[in-house]
């Protein structure tokens, strides 16, 4: 019953705007497993200069390019919610 | 705040564009003045070094041949010393041996003086005894002699003169 | 930030909020970006800054130790080509000018957000056109060392020929993901920033500083490094 008016209320741009924000929001969970990644590498490197305290900037660079290529899936997700929010390609194919 | 995420031609041409401008200017006008700076200066420390390299060469050729004239003035000081040495020693040696010669010399003439003055004084003595014994005999002869008185005298006598000149 | 400031070069913020619908043709009115703009202006002040640089170098005296511009300049050409002999190679030291350009642009680009313009490379043309020259360049070089055909075995079929959609995905991913790293990261800085700004309004001069320190210099310095790094890597991959 009350679905059924907020159903009937709402317009579909509404709606297409909506799940466009819920989708960036999913969009944006890719930063999860980014989050992890740049941790095991940042714990991995901090291993490899208690092992080799001498070698730390090579590691450090290494660790820093690494991470930041391993940074490109979030920012692929990022990218997405941006163009979801901000370009709306499902509200102009209504 | 506004979000430019739909690549357009006129933007993209225009970027391109600048870019290309930005990296035709870095190339030419920058970074070609810089290279040739550092070429330059590349030369320069290589020159200075190799400058720096021939100085070094010839002050060590001039420090050994310094030491080389140092060593041959000291060799030739320590030559005169002992030349000097050995001359002042053999000076000193023939000094003291002539010096002892003719000391010898005068003392063994001395000798011989001596020995000849005494000679001489004892024949003189002996002959002034004889002399004077004979004239003093002469004289008891003269008179009378009482041998007995006179003999005696004779004795004192001789025996006076002798013992002061033995 | 300057309230003018962002008129001119953010475009006009009226407190809509971020789902605001940029959509119609309309409301984009001038033809070059604001974003663009500041590119091209930053890309002349950076060549006049470059002549002076390149004047005064002709002038310097070799025998003394360089000082100011002519110090700057040489620390950026030393530093990239020890970067580029490092990574490529001392016979690809040709190559020394051209990272030059993009790790001097992308720096002070990135680092724009520091004065409240917008960065340049939050706009996806810039970031494109930069990633379209780095992969033409990344193209003609290889092409140039190994021939055409050379080039595109070695590249798409090489020891495994099977591999050729593998091949053509990751190339074809080269320029998509070199220019939406770019933009993403220093995008996604300059919202925050902006999110910021309007949320704590007043008090923001207290937090600000320490986030323009991580999202505009660290970021902007890194990413500049990862793009000239991964240009350097690609065009030597293409050239072996």
């Amino acid at each position: 019953m009350f679905l059924e008016t907020v159903a009937s209320s709402i317009s579909n741009e509404a709606f297409v705007l909506g799940m466009s924000a819920v989708g960036a929001g999913l969009a944006v969970c890719s930063g999860i497993g980014t989050g992890i990644g740049q941790g095991n590498a940042a714990g991995q490197a901090a291993a490899a200069v208690g092992r080799q305290p001498e070698a730390k900037g090579d590691v450090m660079q290494m660790m820093i390019l690494g991470q930041a290529i391993a940074e490109t899936s979030a920012i692929y997700g990022f990218v997405v919610a941006i163009i979801l929010l901000f370009i709306n390609p499902l509200v102009s194919s209504l | 705040m506004q979000i430019y995420i739909m690549p357009d031609l006129v933007n993209f041409t225009l970027q391109i564009l600048s870019t290309l401008v930005l990296f035709l200017v870095i190339k030419y006008f920058a970074w070609a003045p810089m290279k040739e700076f550092l070429r330059k200066r590349q030369e320069l420390v290589s020159q200075e070094i190799n400058r720096a390299e021939m100085l070094k060469s010839d002050a060590i050729a001039l420090k050994k041949s310094a030491e080389a004239q140092v060593q041959v003035a000291r060799d030739e000081a320590r030559e005169i010393v002992e030349n000097s040495k050995k001359q002042a020693q053999h000076m000193h040696d023939e000094i003291v041996s002539n010096a002892r010669k003719e000391a010898q010399q005068k003392l063994s003439k001395a000798a011989a003086d001596i020995e000849q003055e005494r000679k001489a004084v004892y024949s003189k003595i002996r002959s002034d005894i004889v002399e004077l014994a004979v004239s003093s005999a002469e004289k008891m002869i003269e008179k009378e002699i009482d041998s007995n008185v006179h003999n005696e005298l004779f004795d004192q006598f001789v025996a006076k003169v002798g013992g002061s000149h033995e | 930030m300057n309230p003018l400031l962002m008129k001119f070069a953010i475009g006009e913020s009226d407190g809509s909020g971020l789902f605001k619908i940029f959509q119609s043709e309309a409301d984009m009115n001038p033809i070059v970006n604001p974003t663009v703009f500041n590119s091209v202006v930053l890309v002349l002040v950076l060549s006049v800054f470059f002549i002076i640089c390149g004047n005064a170098v002709k002038k310097a005296d070799p025998t003394k130790p360089s000082r100011g511009i002519v110090l700057l300049l040489e620390m950026l050409v030393t530093g990239i080509e020890g970067l580029v002999e490092q990574t490529m190679g001392l016979k690809h030291l040709n190559f020394a000018p051209f990272i030059g350009t993009l790790a001097a642009y992308l720096v002070c680009a990135n680092l724009l957000g520091l004065l409240g313009l917008s960065a340049p490379t939050s706009d996806y043309n810039v970031t494109l056109a930069l990633a379209v020259i780095t992969i033409v360049v990344m193209v003609g070089s290889g092409i140039k060392a190994k021939g055409i055909g050379g080039y595109l075995y070695d590249t798409y079929l090489g020891d495994f020929p099977f591999l050729l959609p593998l091949n053509i995905t990751g190339e074809l991913a080269k320029p998509i993901s070199l220019s939406f790293r770019l933009f993403g990261n220093i995008l996604s800085g300059g919202i925050i920033m902006s999110l910021i700004y309007q949320a704590l309004g007043w008090f923001s001069p207290l937090i600000a500083p320490a986030l323009h320190g991580y999202f505009d210099v660290f970021s902007g310095v890194i990413q500049t490094l990862i793009f000239i790094m991964l240009t350097m890597i690609w065009s030597q991959g293409a050239m072996e």
